[in-house]
């Protein structure tokens, strides 16, 4: 296994610009469920930007992975809109109210401020303090959900989905609120000189029709794109959770630069239908490959990937398909890594590539 | 007005989300004396089985079953205080929920919508579901199907503890468990000892019609 010859964000910045990099780039989806790993609890970490930002950077010393980044969480600007969240000790964050529940209230919403509004404040500051310790050597952002995905957390997911059909006005005057509150959050992410990646598992065709995403989620995606492009001339990365084959394109018509896939989607698909376009990320199983699966299970997985995506033209980043649970062996996301310098250092051996075991 | 077509307007009439026009036709079924058990299986549910239909034809997404199935149970408020009462006793039963810990419930409710469509009769425990509750019911109602679903890879394995303690109490067999959800796979329900897995909630309604013939 060859040894990394740049730095995280030598390599980040030559592979947006197409030049010659050592490896293929590996970001596993990590955060708040690798809590553990520096012994906190979930709920400590969600209420400290200090442990937030020391999670990262142990991480990080530990991997030396592709990008470091700090989730506002799905929740998160909701929970900033109004929202009731419920912090179990060692479990992911629950909604326990939306901020409304009647579809009179939408006109009472007020977008979100990031520098006092819920958690979004300690996100803010997670990052700063990340991105003064390791910045000069791996990119930093902040992760957010797409401005769908919150909208269901802020009058919940069933009555979204309702209310588009009976109300769908009513429904697209929420959105500009949830999209302008992101917008906000993009501008101190501008500020901050950091990336900002969308989460959007209510986007997903696993929930809604492509019409009904072209409607009611991508113009507002697009605008999300268009305030961090205007800002700072770079665009949003995006992962949607579930299927989402049907509505690559209009993901791409909305500017987005990078796509990081579900395992229930085939990466040659996202290759043949993205590649030109767009940076494809994925698509590792959470469940069943890393945290299920041995050493030898996840570089199987990870070179069927890259293999997959061997050769799109605007490169492929080695991923998990979605977050990796809670209780993951680290010696799975060390074999992640692995798997990036064993098959994806560059010239690439093919005949290592291709070859059956 | 004649029957049958009474019967497709109304079924119609839920497929096309027509809240006053549901209630409207089931209100003119009683006028009529129509049997009100009849209404709902020759009517509302048949509508509600074509909605399941355009959904697995995507020709219907997750808001459409949701706002059919609300058009829906306005019919069933309706006409189910007229039903004459009868035993069920040998219906098949199925009780649903979200497994503790967890409350993200929407694949839940679709299979519920969805097996309730078939005619078989769902306990609904709702979501964030103790274990235990499962067993509690599934013994108290004489339950066929125990069916499990979460969201979260934290909480799967509730799952396995609900299996386990059934084997405990030595009444494993008495249950058919089904289990679904996002993070869930056949690879995961083979390893907890499920009965079956499915990855939609038309699959689910399949599985369990295919294990009762059996």
């Amino acid at each position: 296994m060859k040894k990394d010859q740049m730095t995280p964000k030598e390599r980040m910045t030559a592979f947006s610009q197409g030049l010659e990099i050592d490896r293929i780039p590996c970001n596993p989806h990590m955060g708040v469920t690798m809590a553990p790993f520096i012994g906190i609890t979930l709920k400590e970490y969600y209420h400290s930007a200090e442990r937030m930002a020391e999670l990262e950077i142990e991480l990080f010393k530990r991997l030396r992975h592709d990008g470091v980044s700090v989730s506002a969480t799905l929740r998160g600007v909701a929970e900033a809109m109004g929202s009731k969240m419920y912090y179990p000790d060692d479990n992911i964050s629950l909604m326990d109210a939306p901020a409304i529940k009647n579809v009179d209230e939408i006109e009472s919403l007020k977008p979100s401020d990031p520098e006092k509004d819920g958690k979004l404040p300690l996100v803010l500051k997670a990052v700063q303090i990340i991105k003064d310790k390791i910045g000069h050597e791996v990119n930093v952002g902040a992760g957010l959900a797409g401005p769908f995905s919150t909208a269901a957390s802020v009058v919940g997911t069933e009555n979204l989905l309702k209310w588009m059909l009976k109300y769908p006005n009513k429904v697209h005057t929420l959105m500009e609120i949830v999209t302008e509150s992101n917008n906000r959050f993009i501008e101190k992410a501008a500020e901050l000189g950091i990336g900002v990646g969308l989460s959007d598992p209510v986007s997903s065709t696993s929930l809604i029709s492509v019409k009904q995403f072209n409607e009611f989620s991508a113009p507002y995606i697009k605008k999300n794109v268009d305030k961090m492009k205007s800002l700072t001339g770079r665009s949003l990365s995006i992962h949607i959770c579930g299927k989402s084959k049907g509505i690559w394109e209009s993901v791409m018509d909305t500017g987005i630069s990078s796509f990081s896939i579900d395992n229930v989607e085939n990466l040659q698909d996202a290759k043949e239908i993205m590649g030109d376009r767009i940076t494809i990320s994925g698509n590792i199983p959470p469940v069943d490959v890393i945290q299920k699966g041995t050493r030898e299970d996840v570089l199987r997985a990870a070179k069927e990937c890259i293999r997959k995506t061997y050769g799109t033209k605007k490169g492929y980043i080695l991923s998990s398909g979605c977050q990796i649970p809670k209780d993951s062996p680290m010696e799975n996301i060390d074999a992640l890594m692995d798997a990036a310098r064993i098959y994806g250092s560059y010239p690439i051996n093919e005949e290592l590539l291709f070859s059956e075991e | 007005m004649n029957k049958e077509k009474l019967f497709g307007e109304i079924s119609e009439a839920v497929v096309d989300m027509e809240d006053e026009l549901v209630e409207e036709l089931c209100n003119k079924s009683l006028e009529l004396s129509i049997p009100a058990d009849e209404t709902i299986s020759k009517g509302l549910v048949n509508g509600m089985d074509k909605v399941g239909q355009l959904y697995e034809e995507q020709e219907y997404f997750l808001p459409e079953v949701l706002t059919c199935s609300d058009t829906l149970n306005i019919g069933l408020d309706i006409l189910k205080p007229h039903i004459k009462a009868e035993a069920t006793d040998n219906s098949i039963k199925v009780v649903i929920g979200v497994v503790e810990g967890d409350t993200h419930d929407i694949g839940k409710n679709l299979v519920k919508i969805m097996t309730e469509s078939a005619g078989i009769e769902v306990y609904d425990l709702g979501r964030d579901v103790p274990l235990n509750n499962f067993i509690l019911v599934a013994e108290e109602v004489g339950a066929d199907f125990i069916c499990m679903s979460t969201l979260m890879t934290t909480t799967m394995m509730g799952m396995k503890t609900v299996i386990d303690t059934l084997k405990e109490k030595n009444i494993r067999d008495k249950y058919k468990v089904m289990i679904g959800g996002g993070p869930i796979s056949q690879r995961f329900a083979d390893e907890i000892g499920a009965d079956a897995y499915t990855a939609d909630a038309n699959e689910a309604v399949k599985r369990m019609k295919s294990m009762i013939a059996n």
